[in-house]
């Protein structure tokens, strides 16, 4: 098996710039997944809070870390997690224009940029089974779905619609601010399938999707059949009808195939 | 659903603050004789606009997601109304700012003050804070005149922003208006709506009496006995539902059916009040 990334599509909430989109994510995709043990695919988004002041900064920054600077997730403790964080908390507090703030903005670039962190590795079961499994950490409303068997399989860290409110946990760049994150963060693991999708995405999207579950409708369809030219169109239309909460709003889509079924191209997010 | 419009750029908030500047506002707060009114007043407005500004600023700068007014009034040396607005370049008939134009109306002072060390000390830093309405008082209180003016710059905002969340007044006073029964023209107030909702009429009440102060009351019966306090209850609209929902999470003393409506609330509850309106809609995460 291997993985053929889909999707990667954004759009900012509307009434704002592309640059102001605060949302972050990252695909990274060896040529060969799981062989060897090696070849370790890894995704990652994040939803940067708006009330907080670089927070378009954070998540970029908390994506990048993801992909570029391994996080052991097999081994994930508090103390690894945050001695992962501190050069991203190093890098954030550099990128900070601390001798040109204006008022408005000082007591809240001192309080810290706000996120969400879901991430998602797949590589090789640790038994060198030869199989594919996957790994997540979520630390707020970011979800990861799985659908296997035309039929929505994992739902993660998330489950029910009515479990987004304006509240979630989230990872900040000033630990001093950060309160007992680890009280947040989700971790969950499992095994792929051939045929699987692997969807990520932010919260209003991903509310949206597990409504949609709910009504017995298959939403993966309807994400499956857009291209990026529909995806604006579609996201607005859903907007302006409240299916789809007006925010930031990212999707990415993979697949799990055969290796048979694979005409190999080079991933959208590959380096 | 009511009371659940995104706020956005294209879809922005909407604050209208009336303060009463009549000569009665520089007596002191009941219980609190150091403090006058007028001061207190000043000072909540302008705490109220920081928070707004600063959950609007993005660091460097500042999204446009609300509009803002403040209309003050008082009256002349013989009584005839004075309704002014203190944000500059706005008038009575066209009283609003974006939250950016508010920014940058700001008269930033630095003051002392002292914070955490971090390691169980206090230590005296200067911070930067910003002042939009300084404290004054004298003559009459023309609260109709005001809310007359109020009614007609809310009613044209709802105009060019049908969808908006529904602006939210927030009225400073000691009560005692003096020119007429203002409970019909803040009904009047409370009529208008956005496609989201009725407008939303919440009162600050400042008293010299040394009552016990009263938050959010939900009936009449838990008014103080002020002459002015259940005039002021019934001018005041109940928290729609999400309100409720986030004032509770908040650990604040509020149930369905409370008013936004506070008696000689001391500064700390005061601010909190004027908050409770501004954070449901302005959740902008």
């Amino acid at each position: 098996m291997t993985l053929r990334p889909r999707t990667e599509f954004w759009l900012p909430k509307a009434g704002n710039d592309p640059e102001e989109y605060e949302d972050a994510f990252r695909v990274v995709c060896p040529q060969r997944v799981g062989e060897s043990g090696s070849g370790v695919a890894r995704i990652a988004v994040s939803d940067g809070a708006s009330e907080s002041a670089f927070a378009r900064e954070w998540a970029n920054i908390l994506t990048d870390a993801f992909v570029d600077r391994p996080l052991d997730l097999y081994g994930l403790t508090e103390d690894s997690l945050n001695v992962w964080l501190l050069s991203a908390r190093e890098q954030w507090h550099g990128c900070v224009p601390w001798d040109r703030l204006p008022w408005h903005g000082e007591a809240k670039a001192r309080a810290g940029a706000f996120a969400t962190l879901l991430g998602l590795t797949i590589g090789a079961a640790p038994d060198r089974s030869g199989r594919l499994y996957w790994k997540a950490l979520a630390v707020g409303d970011s979800c990861l779905f799985i659908v296997r068997d035309d039929r929505l399989w994992l739902s993660f860290p998330l489950e029910d619609a009515a479990q987004f409110d304006n509240t979630p946990a989230l990872v900040c760049s000033n630990p001093d601010n950060a309160g007992d994150m680890w009280k947040g963060v989700r971790q969950d693991s499992g095994e792929c399938a051939a045929g699987d999708l692997v969807i990520l995405a932010t919260d209003a999207l991903a509310c949206w999707l597990l409504a949609q579950n709910a009504a017995g409708e298959k939403p993966w369809e309807t994400l499956l059949a857009l291209d990026a030219a529909e995806w604006d169109v579609w996201i607005e239309e859903q907007r302006r009808e409240r299916l789809i909460r007006n925010d930031d709003t990212t999707l990415v889509i993979i697949e799990v195939v055969q290796d048979s079924e694979v005409k190999r191209e080079p991933c959208p997010g590959q380096a | 659903m009511p009371y659940a419009a995104d706020i956005s750029r294209n879809n922005p908030g909407c604050f209208l603050f009336l303060i009463d500047q009549s000569g009665s506002m520089y007596g002191a707060l009941g219980g609190q004789p150091e403090l006058r009114k007028m001061d207190a007043a000043a000072d909540a407005v302008n705490r109220i606009l920081d928070a707004i500004s600063q959950r609007c600023s993005q660091g460097m700068d500042v999204r446009d997601y609300f509009h803002v007014g403040i209309i003050t009034y008082t009256t002349d040396s013989v009584g005839s109304p004075d309704v002014q607005t203190a944000l500059p370049g706005t008038s009575p008939k066209e009283p609003f700012l974006t939250i950016s134009q508010v920014v940058d109306a700001a008269t930033v002072e630095d003051r002392q003050v002292k914070e955490s060390d971090g390691a169980g000390g206090l230590v005296e830093i200067t911070r930067k804070f910003p002042v939009w309405l300084q404290p004054t008082a004298s003559y009459g209180t023309p609260m109709c005149a005001a809310l007359s003016t109020a009614s007609e710059a809310l009613h044209d905002w709802i105009v060019d922003h049908p969808s908006s969340y529904p602006p939210m007044v927030i009225s400073v006073t000691d009560g005692g208006a003096t020119d007429g029964n203002p409970v019909p023209l803040a009904k009047e107030i409370m009529a208008l709506e956005t496609n989201d909702g009725n407008v939303l009429n919440y009162n600050a009440h400042l008293s010299e009496m040394s009552a016990m102060p009263v938050q959010y009351p939900s009936d009449e019966s838990e008014v103080p006995p002020d002459e002015y306090a259940a005039q002021m209850f019934r001018m005041s609209s109940e928290f729609p539902n999400p309100v409720v929902d986030l004032a509770v999470g908040m650990g604040l003393p509020i149930t369905k059916g409370s008013r936004g409506y506070v008696y000689n609330a001391d500064m700390v509850a005061l601010v909190q009040f004027l908050d409770i309106g501004t954070r449901a809609a302005s959740d902008l995460h």
